[in-house]
């Protein structure tokens, strides 16, 4: 649809000359943007540090109420003598694995044998020993005369 | 991209697309800082754009129509008078006597015709790039440019 006349109208258009830019315009409009720029990266900057504080104030009040809490439940337990016992219980159950460690059946059936046993071989050794004394009774009497053994 | 290299490449065309908007330097100077200041805002999400040359063009845009809408909210005695987009404002008088018809006629175009010839003739934006700031597509940027130039042709016929 075009024509050739339209061509002619644009190259008349584009040789027209834009009026000349004012002095100034790049450095006024530069610094108008620079400080709006620097404007918002302090406000960036505080909403950090807001949202910062916000953090570390959440924290410490659910922290304080997480040892509030405990702190109650304790008390709660020592008044009402229940929880106590639970929690006594809980300490005792405890202590011979402490103790012992984790042991088999098997060796505390022996652990068990032993202590039963212990009495009555310090009994034996006991007899022993008089038994001794009473063989090395003439032997002792006469022990200067010679380095003879009694038997 | 920073705002010195921005306004290396298109501060004047913004500038010179703004006076021929709003037809009064001071005013453009004014929409163009507020130009300006809204680039900053955008700079971290520069990267973001695809065609900044239709962006920029888009951005000051909008910026002429918030600074006319506030204009028309302010009370009658500071309102501007009822001004449209013109070429004499921004182009420096020619010395043909057909060129400067050529602009009296090409003043007389509908705006939003005017402004696509304005941004493809001076600022040379593509149609593509001329949809894109002026929110149409390019077919309608390529029609209203056409028909401007039809316009214009029979005008200029009918004058000789």
């Amino acid at each position: 649809m075009t024509t050739n006349a339209p061509n002619d109208i644009e190259k008349t258009l584009l040789s027209l000359s834009p009026k000349a830019v004012p002095p100034g315009l790049r450095a006024g409009v530069l610094e108008s943007a620079l400080k709006k720029r620097q404007g918002l990266l302090m406000t960036t900057g505080l909403w950090a540090a807001a949202a910062a504080c916000v953090a570390i104030i959440a924290v410490a009040v659910l922290g304080d109420a997480a040892v509030t809490r405990a702190q109650n439940d304790d008390l709660r337990a020592l008044l009402n003598g229940s929880g106590l016992s639970r929690l006594a219980g809980e300490e005792t159950g405890t202590l011979p694995a402490e103790f012992y460690g984790e042991i088999s059946d098997l060796e505390r059936a022996g652990l068990e044998r032993m202590a039963m046993t212990r009495p009555a071989i310090k009994r034996k050794s006991l007899q022993d020993v008089f038994a001794a004394r009473e063989r090395l009774k003439g032997w002792l009497d006469h022990e200067d005369e010679g380095t003879q053994s009694p038997d | 991209m920073n705002l010195e290299e921005l306004y290396g490449r298109y501060g004047e065309n913004l500038y010179r697309y703004l006076v021929f908007r709003l037809g009064s330097p001071e005013d453009a100077e004014d929409v163009l800082q507020e130009t300006f200041c809204r680039f900053a805002r955008y700079a971290v999400r520069w990267k973001l754009v695809r065609n900044p040359q239709a962006f920029v063009f888009r951005v000051a845009r909008n910026e002429v129509n918030r600074f006319l809408r506030r204009k028309l909210s302010r009370p009658a005695a500071d309102k501007l008078p009822d001004r449209t987009s013109s070429f004499s404002a921004s182009l420096a008088t020619p010395a043909e006597p057909s060129a400067i018809l050529l602009v009296e006629l090409a003043d007389q175009l509908p705006d939003e015709q005017k402004e696509v010839i304005f941004m493809k003739v001076f600022d040379g934006l593509t149609f593509k790039e001329i949809g894109s700031a002026c929110g149409i597509s390019a077919n309608t940027a390529a029609s209203r440019y056409r028909y401007a130039l039809d316009k214009l042709r029979a005008a200029l016929e009918e004058k000789r």
